[in-house]
């Protein structure tokens, strides 16, 4: 890791066994629900037009041109954070060209640096198709059954906070987001927020430093606070919604009063994996292998809210028997009913994972990225050692700060 | 077993293949510098292949029972899963029915060898009870269930029912919570015996392997049978037109979307020729509906797609579809829209320009896909089964010009088609 500047980060990956070299732009400002439609918004107008590339069209030949690159905006809730990436990937200069290596350099600086703008702002009719697709995006939530449960679940949770906010925005605050807003809020991303600079593969680190130099010269802000829950629901809350749907789904959703620095998330992760993370836990064990009552289930953490969900997919008349079998299953991992097959088996499951970080470039970038906003930046290698010396008093000390609180099911 | 080596230039990858005396194709692709391995087993039996000739006799089983199969090889003798063995050796394991074929495949970084009996072992030996079973017959309908209200699942299954009268690409991968239960352990091992025969198998692994070891382990766990490969398969003759003009299924979603289909005709289509065809129709596709091609950017600046625009094409040696897809508020306006550009397109032709910076870009998206184990793997198993090598690609496109792909374009899309809409509930 290299500090450019004041808050502004850059990673060198050394790879040369890819064919592709990639750069990734992580803007990280704090979620507001003033800012997070019109940050969900502007990456998307870069994808437009700039102005040497003045539409969607010239923006995607340059990129055919450059042997089928690739440059794609994605925007992210990372706890408290709300996270701007600018994601290139493009074909090694090996099995190009010379030039290559340049020519997409300059293609970055000028799409990301450089946007169309008229009248102070981006250009109107762009801003106008964008909050189109935006607004199908965002009611779009309702076709993804499997996900729209958690992302309501995760609005149940944390009703009031910010964290309730969906990471693309509300349709109802398009409607008042004018293009030179949007153009404000690009130029204080772009100049302002922290910023971390992802590079994997065989890039030329001055050339890099050179083009872009305009970027690193600015002050930046540092990195907003995370808190993993601002209040706690004491009595959990249970949410019901009907679709008509021909299966059943629920989400349940636990603290685990767990920061995201603390020595004891290692813990929290292998005890996961104990619980219902890969076909060893004891979720996939028991309640789909024995009982038979799903196809899926499976437990996820988010480390920066101190959160683990459950989610499931049975038939309605099973919600009940399911819901006493994930909890039977979690209160064996409190009692500490483990075996000491099942924590080889979640460590062997977890290493695996990490020890093969490094063979994608974006898995890899993701990974950095977590461990740096949790105040961990740890390599893969230092990750799994922390799995490797962790016991069974470890699991069941974190199984023991576990406690439910929303339930969300729909069917 | 013997290896021969090929290494492609262009790409700058070397590929290890021989047979073994079973008749089973192994072939390793060697990836130095990934701490990843990958290795995929495969079956030239997927869903389609419910009715078939072995010995002149014409067998008929139940839809689904490709996919029963792949759950249930997970069964050990004596109790006990596969999952269980690979979660001692930190492999991470999975399998997939398709179509046309089923896969079984596990990745790891240690302990490769270890993970490579495994898989190995357990497709070789299959172990189903009346309980197990009954067991699966419980997660299949839920997997089933969780598919059912998939809108963009059900509107490319309700493309394929538009488009097919008879194939069997038309029936649900998984079958049916009623066709399911017709399956028995029976029927399983005699399917097993049928379909899982080395010369109808292939072993494709990727990653810093020594193919003598992999060798060693396929002596080791894959026997020679007594008999050949005894199936004979269905080529089914469709019409040229499809069953129904439209289909129409509401969901809870949030707006309109739509498939519309083509459908085409080229039975027994295989190796070479197959692959260019495949070739071309993904090169039209892209000159017609990606980012880069003044039609797309025409769409979607009107807002007759937005950004779930996406295309596809199935194709094997019995059948051949496209696929374009959106949301999409008046869907007849946009599939009206396309039919006019795509006629436009037939009018005005291509520039050699055009076409050779399309082929630049595709060709530099498939040298990337190189550093994708899954993804090479995958792709090539799949191809494999049609005589299609994992590097014949390199070679396909000199061929491919501005005459081929006018050709092809008028074979894409011809007049039969179908559109597969999906329409929120009504109130």
């Amino acid at each position: 890791m290299k500090k450019i500047s004041q808050n502004a980060d850059l990673y060198i990956l050394p790879a040369d066994q890819f064919k592709t070299f990639s750069v990734s732009f992580h803007f990280f400002t704090e979620l507001t629900k003033e800012s997070v439609t019109k940050n969900a918004l502007f990456p998307f107008l870069l994808k437009l037009g700039s102005k040497a590339y003045p539409d969607m069209l010239s923006i995607n030949q340059r990129l055919q041109e450059l042997y089928g690159g690739m440059f794609d905006c994605r925007v992210a809730k990372r706890g408290d954070l709300h996270a701007v990436s600018f994601v290139f990937e493009f074909l090694d200069p090996r099995f190009s060209d010379e030039q290559q290596m340049e020519n997409c350099l300059l293609f970055m600086k000028e799409v990301l640096m450089n946007p169309l703008t008229e009248n102070g702002g981006f250009s109107e009719a762009f801003v106008k198709r964008e909050k189109e697709n935006l607004t199908d995006y965002i009611n779009g939530i309702i076709n993804d059954k499997r996900e729209y449960t958690n992302i309501r679940l995760t609005e149940e949770m944390f009703q009031g906070e910010q964290y309730a906010l969906y990471e693309y925005g509300s349709v109802k605050d398009l409607e008042e987001i004018s293009a030179v807003d949007l153009y404000e809020s690009y130029l204080d991303i772009i100049n302002t927020a922290p910023l971390t600079v992802f590079i994997s593969g065989d890039v030329e680190e001055n050339k890099f430093m050179d083009i872009f130099s305009d970027l690193f010269e600015k002050t930046r802000k540092p990195l907003p606070q995370n808190t993993i829950y601002a209040k706690h629901l004491s009595n959990p809350h249970k949410v019901e919604e009907n679709q008509n749907l021909v299966q059943g789904k629920f989400a349940l959703g636990f603290e685990t009063g767990i920061e995201p620095s603390h020595e004891d998330y290692y813990a929290l992760n292998l005890l996961n994996s104990v619980f219902g993370s890969g076909p060893h836990s004891k979720l996939f064990m028991n309640v789909r292998e024995k009982m038979s009552l799903c196809y899926y289930v499976y437990s996820r953490l988010n480390r920066m809210k101190g959160t683990m969900f459950v989610g499931i997919g049975t038939d309605k008349e099973n919600f009940q028997k399911a819901y006493e079998a994930i909890l039977e299953q979690l209160e064996l991992c409190k009692k500490g009913e483990i075996t000491e097959e099942e924590i080889d088996f979640s460590k062997k499951f977890i290493i695996g994972i990490l020890k093969q970080t490094g063979d994608n470039q974006h898995t890899l970038t993701d990974f950095y990225i977590s461990g740096i906003l949790a105040g961990r930046p740890l390599s893969p290698e230092e990750y799994i050692e922390k799995i490797e010396g962790l016991t069974k008093e470890d699991i069941v000390r974190v199984a023991n700060n576990i406690t439910l609180q929303t339930e969300y099911y729909l069917s | 077993m013997n290896f021969s080596k090929l290494y492609e230039e262009k790409l700058g990858e070397t590929l290890y293949s021989g047979k073994h005396e079973s008749g089973l194709d192994v072939f390793v692709l060697t990836k130095k510098g990934f701490s990843k391995k990958y290795a995929i087993y495969s079956v030239k039996y997927g869903s389609v292949d419910t009715s078939y000739l072995v010995k002149g006799r014409e067998v008929n089983d139940p839809m689904g029972i490709a996919h029963f199969l792949e759950h249930k090889l997970f069964e050990l003798p004596g109790g006990g899963n596969a999952f269980d063995l690979f979660s001692k050796t930190g492999g991470n394991a999975n399998a997939f029915t398709s179509h046309d074929m089923t896969g079984y495949l596990f990745s790891c970084s240690d302990y490769f060898s270890e993970n490579l009996d495994i898989l190995l072992s357990y497709v070789n030996d299959p172990y189903f009870t009346v309980e197990n079973v009954a067991k699966e017959q419980g997660i299949i309908a839920q997997e089933i269930k969780m598919y059912d209200d998939d809108p963009e699942w059900r509107l490319f299954n309700n493309a394929l029912e538009a488009l097919y009268f008879e194939n069997p690409v038309r029936n649900d991968i998984a079958g049916t919570v009623e066709s399911i239960s017709h399956i028995t352990k029976d029927f399983l091992y005699q399917i097993y015996d049928t379909f899982y025969h080395p010369e109808n198998m292939v072993l494709f692994v990727a990653g810093d392997v020594d193919p003598d070891e992999v060798a060693r382990l396929v002596d080791k766990n894959v026997k020679k049978r007594e008999h050949g490969f005894l199936v004979e398969r269905k080529l089914y003759r469709e019409p040229d037109e499809v069953k129904q003009k439209r289909i129409v299924k509401e969901m809870s979603v949030s707006q309109p979307s739509f498939i519309l289909g083509f459908k085409e005709n080229h039975p027994g289509l295989t190796g070479r020729e197959l692959l260019k065809k495949n070739m071309e129709t993904g090169l039209l596709l892209k000159m017609l509906f990606s980012p880069s091609a003044s039609l797309y950017n025409e769409l979607y600046k009107k807002g007759l797609i937005n950004d779930t625009f996406g295309f596809d094409c199935i194709s094997s040696d019995s059948y051949f579809a496209t696929f374009l897809n959106s949301e999409a508020k008046e869907i007849d306006r946009t599939v009206e829209a396309m039919l006019s550009g795509i006629e436009k397109a037939k009018n005005t032709g291509f520039t050699k320009e055009e076409v050779e910076r399309y082929k630049k870009a595709s060709l530099g998206r498939q040298i990337r896909a190189f550093d994708s184990l899954e993804a090479v793997s995958n792709g090539f198993a799949s191809n494999y089964f049609y005589g299609i090598g994992a590097f014949d690609f390199v070679n396909v496109y000199p061929e491919i010009n501005e005459e081929s792909l006018m050709k092809r374009l008028h074979e894409v899309f011809n007049e039969h088609y179908a559109v597969s809409e999906m329409k929120p509930l009504s109130k």
